[in-house]
């Protein structure tokens, strides 16, 4: 069993999975307005959000914690040009991964594998982030510090 | 009570024990090793060993600059597309090398550890498959070295890693 993280480093985990939550369902809202490789794109993107949803969730549980629930609707990603909603996304969700990383580098305990987890899932959003600014034309798809800059 | 007109001399006191004399020796040899050791410190002869967190900080920084270095390099014979992709990965790694100094400063505070510059690269003529194989490694020693640290400094150089890993995806 996971152990149960410290309050602050939960509440940080429970934001980690509502971008997550977010991310998988913000992809399919963009998905249509996609060119059809693009949309090839979007929809690996979103297999892999679902899977960080759920496994997220199940490691909370996993650790005596009850999972947040997902919003029904996000109203704030509607009208937002495609690549930049994806670039929004994959934003929030490499800022969830590094606050958990943060709040679990200030708790006791052995937390390694939960720190290489919410290392991991940091640099694969930042990954996809700056694929997305590559396709949007971006000079520069790179932050200097992913998870916690806007974009450029 | 002392009824005696104000002002008046000490009372008499007993002679000093020989238990007084061994107390009071071994209270002047404590305060004289204390003495010498905040000297040293102040000196900077004999400082204490840098914390790990600080030694990981600033092999965080050696790498960056080694970084910077390899850049500049690659700058010089780059044009177009390709130098801008260099110009910009470098700003990157300034900043990281920035914050990554700012860390430590916080750390060693109020002792900062002298400023280093980027030795020029002397190697052979570099190749972009020679940063792209660096970043790569920085990315992966970043992590590491996140892992071992904690607080602010873990947290900054975790993101650093995934910038790097993202540079590498950049320059294939």
């Amino acid at each position: 069993m996971t152990p149960r993280p410290e309050p602050a480093a939960l509440a940080a985990w429970q934001d980690a999975l509502a971008a997550e939550q977010q991310a998988a369902w913000g992809y399919p809202l963009l998905g249509p307005h996609l060119p059809a490789d693009r949309q090839d794109r979007a929809r690996a993107c979103q297999i892999v959000h679902e899977q960080a949803r759920n496994d997220t969730a199940d490691a909370i549980a996993a650790a005596g914690a009850t999972p947040r629930a997902g919003r029904g609707d996000y109203p704030s990603l509607y009208g937002v040009a495609p690549l930049a909603l994806a670039i929004r996304l994959e934003d929030d969700c490499a800022a969830g991964w590094r606050y958990l990383y943060a709040a679990l580098a200030d708790a006791s305990g052995n937390v390694a594998a939960q720190r290489a987890n919410a290392q991991r899932r940091l640099i694969d959003s930042a990954l996809r982030a700056a694929r997305w600014r590559l396709l949007s034309g971006a000079p520069h798809p790179v932050v200097a510090f992913p998870g916690t800059t806007a974009p450029k | 009570m002392d009824e005696r007109p104000f002002p008046h001399g000490p009372l008499p006191q007993a002679p000093p024990s020989r238990r007084g004399f061994v107390i009071a020796g071994g209270l002047a040899v404590v305060s004289a090793g204390a003495g010498a050791w905040w000297a040293r410190r102040d000196d900077g002869a004999a400082a204490p060993q840098r914390p790990a967190d600080t030694q990981e900080l600033a092999a965080a920084a050696d790498a960056e600059r080694e970084l910077i270095a390899l850049i500049d390099a690659l700058a010089r014979h780059a044009h177009g597309e390709r130098a801008a992709t260099l110009s910009a990965i470098g700003k990157d790694h300034a900043a990281h090398h920035a914050a990554i100094r700012a860390a430590i400063a916080d750390a060693t505070y109020p002792r900062p550890l002298p400023a280093q510059r980027a030795k020029p690269y002397t190697g052979p003529k570099p190749k972009v498959a020679d940063l792209l194989a660096k970043e790569r490694q920085a990315a992966r020693d970043a992590a590491a070295r996140a892992q071992r640290l904690s607080g602010r400094s873990a947290a900054l150089l975790a993101s650093i890693a995934a910038s790097e890993a993202v540079h590498a995806e950049v320059l294939r």
